[in-house]
């Protein structure tokens, strides 16, 4: 994405934080895309929940991709900041 | 003091009644509990929900359609369900509530960055989406 349209978006680096993460560095992960870990969560619970339905499993799922976009954007406005679009 | 203070930990914790069995997620539906099937598109609805988070990638175009999609399927069943309450889990009204949640995030982020990126072609032109060598040399000039 980055190469082809010059700009970085909200969901770049997810896919090379994923690879970082297969290959074990989880701190390289982070650093390229703060949200995997949570995210990898988020979808891992909400498997969990459709197959054992939880009381608040709905609820809980809600709250955790309030906090999954939260950090999105906190990234995306860091990455402008600090001129890592480009 | 010091027993006093000890005295409150050694007497026997009340015996909490016992939790009533919550096999019926209807209260008030008068112990209807037979025919109630899920709510067909409240998993469909929150799957997209979720998936509309990362697929702000794309222009954000992949995350507002998953995120447009979660929501309006996510509100059609909440009305189904309103509709006719009895006929459906309450486990599946709070997926697809989730769901509904979920794909006005995804939107909103969708948004947000279709947004930054018209403002951007908007100021600069074609030519900082098409040449990043531009936008490179554009921001150093800034500097």
């Amino acid at each position: 994405m980055k190469q082809t349209f010059g700009i970085d978006c909200p969901g770049c680096g997810l896919q090379r934080s994923i690879i970082a993460l297969m290959h074990g560095d989880l701190i390289s992960s982070f650093k390229l895309y703060p949200a995997t870990i949570p995210f990898l969560f988020l979808i891992g619970f909400t498997l969990v929940h459709l197959k054992a339905d939880f009381r608040s499993g709905a609820q809980i799922i809600k709250i955790a991709v309030g906090f999954v976009a939260i950090i999105i954007l906190i990234n995306y406005i860091y990455k402008i900041f600090t001129h890592q679009l480009i | 003091m010091s027993e006093e203070q000890l005295e409150p930990q050694e007497t026997p914790k009340p015996i909490q009644p016992p939790v009533p069995p919550q096999n019926n997620p209807f209260p008030h539906s008068g112990g209807f509990n037979g025919m109630q099937q899920n709510l067909p598109n409240a998993t469909i609805a929150l799957i997209l929900g979720i998936l509309s988070i990362p697929g702000c990638c794309c222009y954000g175009i992949l995350g507002l359609i998953l995120g447009i999609v979660a929501w309006v399927l996510g509100a059609g069943e909440i009305k189904k369900f309103h509709l006719n309450p009895n006929a459906y889990t309450e486990s599946s009204l709070k997926n697809a509530k989730a769901g509904k949640v979920c794909g006005i995030i995804g939107t909103v982020l969708g948004s947000l960055y279709l947004l930054i990126i018209i403002l951007i072609i908007a100021i600069y032109g074609f030519a900082f989406i098409q040449d990043p060598n531009f936008a490179k040399e554009l921001i150093e000039n800034m500097k």
